[in-house]
Parts: C-alpha cells; sequence; structure tokens
C-alpha cells in the first residue's frame, strides 16, 4: 500500500528505470574477476618474469661464458697433476714413524720401539 | 512477488543482463516503495534504489539462487537504507536539521503529526527504526521479517516493543 503522504516526480519510474538499465554499461560497475584472483594472475607473472630474468643472467654474463669456455681444459690439467705438485707441504712427513718390521718374523713389534712411540705420542690420544 | 518462469534458466546460463533488466521492469515500483517507507524522504529513497540496483549488479554472478529474487533484493534495500539512516542520524547528530529537511521535502505531504511521528522515529538507534517501520508500516508479518533481517523473531518483537515505548514517551514529553 503506498502512503498517501509520499509524492513522487512526474515519470519517476519511467526515467528511473531507463537510467537503472546503464548500470551494467558502466566503467565501475564492469564485473570483475574475484581479487583473489586477480592477485594470483600478478603473483604468477611476476614469478616468471624473476625465473625468465635468473636464466637470462646465468646464461649470458660474459665471466661465466668464459669460464665456461676455459673449464674442461683447465679441469683436466688439474686432475692430470700430481697433487704432490699442487701441494707439495701437505704430502712431505717430516715426523717419526714406527718401522715394521718383517712381518713373517716370530716378533712383530720391536717392543723397544713400540715403547719409545707411545711414550712420545700418547698425550695425542688423551 | 510470482517470478516469471525462465529467470531461474537465465540464472544458470549466467545470462545476468537480460536477468538484471528484468529486475529493474518488474521490481523498480516496488522496491522504491519499500526503501521509501524506511527512509521516508524521496532524495533518500532515489539513493537507495540506485546503490540497491548496483548492489545487486555486482552481486548477481555470486548469487546461488536459495531464496526467490525478490526476497533476495528487498534485503539489499534494507541493507542499504540501513547504511543510509546510519549516515543520515551521523548528520542529524551534527547538524540537527533531518526534521527540517522532511519538512522541506516537496514530495512529503503528511501533517504535523505524521512529522512528529517520524523525528520521534529518527531518535531510535537505526536497527530499531527499520524494525519499527517495516512492522509498523509495511505491516510486515515477523517471520518474513526474521528471514529478510536474519534475526530472530523473539528479538524483532522485542525490539519492536522497545521502540514503541520510546515513541509514546517522546509524545507524552511533548
Amino acid at each position: 500500500m503506498i502512503n498517501p503522504e509520499y509524492n513522487i516526480p512526474e515519470d519517476y519510474f519511467a526515467k528511473k528505470k531507463i537510467a537503472l538499465k546503464q548500470i551494467p554499461h558502466r566503467k565501475s560497475t564492469v564485473i570483475k574477476m574475484p581479487r583473489w584472483q586477480n592477485s594470483l594472475a600478478i603473483a604468477a607473472s611476476l614469478s616468471l618474469l624473476i625465473l625468465a630474468g635468473i636464466y637470462y643472467f646465468n646464461h649470458s654474463n660474459p665471466a661465466e661464458a668464459s669460464l665456461n669456455m676455459v673449464s674442461e681444459a683447465a679441469l683436466d690439467e688439474f686432475i692430470n697433476d700430481s697433487p704432490y705438485s699442487a701441494y707439495p707441504e701437505i704430502y712431505f712427513f717430516e715426523e717419526e714413524s714406527i718401522e715394521l718390521g718383517d712381518l713373517n718374523s716370530e716378533q712383530l713389534f720391536d717392543e723397544e720401539q713400540l715403547d719409545y712411540y707411545l711414550n712420545q705420542y700418547t698425550n695425542e690420544f688423551l | 512477488m510470482v517470478e516469471p518462469q525462465g529467470w531461474r534458466e537465465w540464472l544458470r546460463q549466467k545470462r545476468f543482463e537480460p536477468l538484471f533488466n528484468a529486475f529493474v521492469d518488474q521490481f523498480t515500483e516496488s522496491l522504491y516503495w519499500q526503501a521509501r517507507k524506511l527512509v521516508t524522504r524521496h532524495d533518500l529513497a532515489d539513493d537507495v534504489l540506485q546503490d540497491s540496483f548496483i548492489s545487486a549488479w555486482k552481486a548477481l554472478p555470486k548469487f546461488k539462487g536459495e531464496s526467490n529474487f525478490y526476497t533476495w533484493l528487498f534485503r539489499i534495500v534494507c541493507n542499504q537504507s540501513f547504511a543510509s539512516l546510519k549516515k543520515e542520524k551521523r548528520y542529524t547528530e551534527i547538524e540537527g536539521s533531518s526534521v527540517a529537511a522532511l519538512n522541506e521535502d516537496p514530495f512529503f505531504n503528511g501533517d504535523k503529526a505524521l512529522a512528529d511521528l517520524h523525528k520521534a522515529i529518527a531518535a531510535l538507534p537505526v536497527k530499531q527504526q527499520i524494525v519499527f517501520k517495516l512492522r509498523y508500516f509495511n505491516e510486515m508479518p515477523y517471520h518474513q521479517m526474521s528471514k529478510v533481517l536474519e534475526t530472530s523473531e523473539g528479538a524483532l518483537k522485542a525490539s519492536y516493543h522497545h521502540a514503541k515505548e520510546k515513541i509514546k514517551k517522546s509524545f507524552q514529553l511533548d
């Protein structure tokens, strides 16, 4: 029931319906993707860009490229060299060591030498 | 309100624009008067109607069709009216001119008694205003109001009773 105290402008409803039917065509009322889908699309695009950038950088760096060209030959040379020539001091022992006697003899160890050795180097094992 | 056949099919086929235009043709007048009873002034009702249809257009793709279309639209109108009344109440508290605006409204022909009633209603909390108007002016049954406002019938009855008592008191003080 329409309250008698309420009036409306002339032709209000006819004009209003025309105006309301414009709503779907307005830019601000275009139905958009849900925000979370928008964010997902942006995040995926950024990730791809970053990955592409990393791949490009790794494969186009001049320093990296020159190293890649040299490495095989240099690597072969390094492997074939005796480790003694590279780091001689590590492999050159001057420490005394026990000389083991003939393993076929009844007495396998020279006990006197063994005692001397153990007395000298026992602290290492404490 | 009887829904024309084919609307559910349009919704299922995601044909939103023809469906929306059908809403405009079928429901504009009814929804306007519902809004008008809630917000009283023509300019506010016009804004509520516009905002309600914009909200409906944006929400249409998500509408699952559990209720009928008119109930869904009416709920949107109630929400928009609620927001409009809240804004007006804030304006009234600052400017104190809501009733003066009603008296100057060229589209309001009510007498002094009716204007005084609206003044008393405007002093209520906004939700109570909505409940009182839906019951008093729209004569909406509580079980229907409960579905629209998503509030229990008991709470609505209590709210209406409190609103009535406050309005009576304000008339007695006057």
